[in-house]
């Protein structure tokens, strides 16, 4: 049981290595996808859109922590 | 040669190479401590008990993903490999910036050594506790391989050549540690980290886009300007990190 424990322990640190990092990238995903589908932003846009989130994301997190472990 | 070769074939199996080495190293750690604490025999069963159920999840998991439409799987597949991409990609960040220590395999190494030192009981009893010390490690590192090798493996239909990518790095790294017999402290794990981690994050945003049904200005060859963006941005945010951690510390 023990094993098994570590195993799902192991599984949702993998995505889950820090809880705001992983639900910027959802709610980034989702809000692409909410525009892209009303229009919002075009095929293109929406790529674009999606890989500059996930830099803003990724900045913030990593400043976060540079800010907190002093 | 593959017309996606330098785009697709190449980055996914090099990614899950790496990958492989980072986990292959962590795990060859421990399963050294308990071959030199407790002999080669607990070590080497639990090695491939642990080896014999991740092949297991990558044999059932990877063909099981085909009955999925291709675009629910690119979503999904995309959004995992970026959570796990991005996860990675922060910590070498943190780590090359100073920020958080970096991973020491001597320390891990003496740690478990004191650990199984410290247990009690008759021979049988030990030589029990090894075997499942060898077996945890080498699953719980390994459920990262697998997780790479299958959710690359099944984006673009790879899952032979990743999982060559994967036992590639097994055999240098068992094929290196038989050698030196101590653990590999000298392999640059952070480099390594850092690099699948600008990889997986190209691959996740480029998967989610293509299920989300964004349009890639190059289609695949999108993933080299992917991969460049996470490169300099982490090189970028290494340097930005430092500095802020020794503005905090002044």
């Amino acid at each position: 049981m023990t094993i098994l424990g570590d195993v799902f322990k192991e599984l949702l640190k993998m995505f889950v290595a820090d809880l705001r990092l992983t639900l910027a990238v959802l709610g980034g995903v989702v809000l692409v996808a909410i525009l892209m589908d009303r229009g919002g932003l075009g095929p293109i846009g929406g790529g674009l859109a999606l890989a500059a989130g996930c830099v803003l994301v990724l900045g913030e997190a990593v400043l976060r922590e540079a800010r907190r472990c002093k | 040669m593959p017309p996606d070769f330098w785009t697709v074939l190449f980055p996914a199996v090099t990614a899950a190479f790496l990958a492989s080495i980072v986990e292959v190293v962590e795990a060859f750690t421990i399963v050294l401590a308990v071959g030199t604490t407790r002999g080669w025999r607990p070590a080497i069963v639990g090695t491939a008990a642990a080896l014999a159920v991740l092949g297991l999840v990558v044999l059932i998991l990877g063909p099981a993903l085909r009955f999925i439409p291709i675009q629910a799987l690119q979503l999904v597949v995309g959004i995992l490999l970026l959570l796990f991409g991005m996860g990675w990609l922060r910590k070498a960040v943190l780590r090359s910036a100073g920020v958080i220590a970096l991973h020491d395999e001597t320390l891990a190494f003496d740690e478990e050594t004191a650990e199984l030192c410290a247990q009690t009981g008759s021979p049988q009893t030990l030589q029990w506790i090894a075997g499942i010390a060898a077996f945890k490690a080498v699953l719980l590192e390994g459920l990262e391989v697998a997780f790479i090798v299958v959710a690359v493996g099944a984006g673009k239909g790879l899952l032979w050549e990743a999982s060559l990518g994967a036992l590639a790095a097994c055999a240098l790294v068992l094929i290196v540690g038989a050698a030196v017999h101590k653990p590999l402290s000298q392999v640059p794990e952070n480099t390594l980290k850092f690099s699948v981690g600008v990889m997986l994050s190209a691959f996740g945003v480029f998967w989610i886009g293509e299920g989300l049904g964004a349009e890639w200005p190059g289609a695949d060859l999108a993933l080299l300007p992917l991969a460049a963006l996470f490169l300099l941005s982490g090189i970028g945010l290494t340097r930005l990190a430092r500095t802020t951690s020794e503005r905090s510390l002044a």
